[in-house]
């Protein structure tokens, strides 16, 4: 008797965890089509009233505005503007974005212990010849520290690995990877300024 | 005896805690003399309010580090004419901070951060803007500290969103990254190699 009321209640729980999957997995898809990565950044999603308040969640959403301002940041350089370099010993714009990328790979291969599909080499600025390929390159770096951040929960967020600053919890690492791509989307909007353009305003919310 | 047993177990446990204790504490004065930089950490805190205090002191001393670097006549440099000065810049960072005070930590900010930016003492003099800076950092350093782990994740309304507290900071860390992080052109173009980063 003990035994069946176990067996029961395992399959209650079972039943619960699935339809909770589901219920994510259906929020994702819809979320999925409002903020669409080709359409143009005026239909990216609005800030939600509240912050979701699951630490998954929350990384989440700070993840994915810092990907739509960067893809602001891209739509708003001209073509011509990609080589540009404020002086002759710093990255072009081309090559401050591919540098974003790379790092946002190595944060998050790092931080949520996915494998990057790319080597080193395939950050090269000689290799995105378009802007098209360029943002492609970028906002597929936030794409794959999102999906990794999705597959954590919080115990694994807490969880200790060795980084480069000495053992490091795997939510400190991708904050700061955070902080390193805010740092070189910062310095691009100079960049644009040089170009005659006016920067995205910065979407804090 | 198995009571016995207990208590001694007790006191050894109690001894080695200790013992590690006054080891960490001992280390820390040690690396606290090999100069006034602060080496570091290899581990972060575990303690939220703790692990918080160090990245803004780490950050206080990276925006330091370019204020440093920066020649007192490149105060008032600007790349092109439609933006702010590397001074302004400076106190733009700075006045986001006080943008926040209220909301964030629920006191009155020292300056009205929109006027910051119009004081003619923050435009060509570099040890007043270091001061203005380095303060603004030294204010927020000292409200975290005063902050626990329950009232970081407490709920707030920052630009009109309710937020866990310790995201509205996180949102300040950002600002400063963000403007710190342009102004490394404006080193750049003055001919000054920029500090590096300083992630950990």
């Amino acid at each position: 008797m003990k035994q069946r009321l176990l067996a029961l209640r395992y399959l209650v729980s079972t039943l619960a965890v699935s339809m909770a999957f589901g219920l994510v997995c259906f929020a994702q898809q819809t979320s999925g089509q409002t903020s669409g990565g080709s359409k143009p950044a005026a239909t990216a999603q609005a800030p939600a009233a509240e912050w979701p308040s699951d630490p998954v969640g929350m990384l989440v959403a700070e993840w994915t505005r810092a990907k739509n301002w960067t893809k602001e940041y891209l739509d708003k350089m001209p073509e011509d503007g990609l080589t540009l370099k404020a002086t002759p010993d710093v990255r072009t714009f081309a090559e401050q974005m591919l540098h974003l990328a790379s790092a946002n790979y190595f944060y998050a291969q790092a931080g949520t212990g996915q494998k990057s599909p790319h080597a080193r080499d395939a950050f090269a600025a000689d290799k995105f010849k378009t802007k098209a390929d360029l943002s492609k390159m970028v906002l597929e770096s936030y794409d794959f520290m999102i999906s990794g951040i999705k597959s954590l929960d919080a115990a694994k967020l807490g969880e200790k690995i060795q980084g480069r600053g000495g053992m490091l919890a795997r939510q400190v690492v991708i904050r700061n990877g955070f902080e390193h791509q805010t740092h070189h989307r910062g310095q691009t909007t100079i960049y644009l300024r040089m170009k005659g353009v006016t920067p995205p305003p910065e979407p804090f919310q | 005896m198995k009571e016995q047993f207990k208590a001694f177990r007790f006191l050894v446990s109690a001894l080695a805690i200790s013992a590690a204790l006054s080891l960490v504490c001992f280390a820390q004065q040690t690396s606290g003399n090999q100069g006034n930089r602060v080496q570091a950490p290899k581990e972060i805190s575990a303690d939220k309010v703790a692990a918080l205090v160090a990245e803004w002191t780490r950050a206080k001393d990276y925006t330091r580090e370019y204020l440093d670097a920066m020649p007192e006549d490149g105060i008032g440099f600007k790349p092109s004419a439609d933006i702010r000065s590397f001074g302004n810049q400076m106190v733009h960072l700075a006045g986001g901070f006080y943008f926040m005070t209220k909301p964030i930590f629920g006191i009155d900010a020292p300056y009205d951060p929109r006027k910051m930016e119009e004081m003619p003492e923050l435009k060509k003099d570099k040890a007043a803007l270091t001061k203005t800076v380095m303060d603004s950092y030294d204010l927020v350093i000292a409200q975290i500290k005063k902050l626990d782990a329950a009232k970081l994740d407490e709920s707030i309304t920052l630009f009109g969103i309710k937020m866990p507290r310790h995201i509205a900071i996180a949102k300040a860390f950002e600002h400063q990254t963000h403007h710190r992080g342009q102004t490394t052109i404006y080193l750049r173009l003055k001919g000054v190699k920029p500090p590096p980063e300083k992630l950990f």
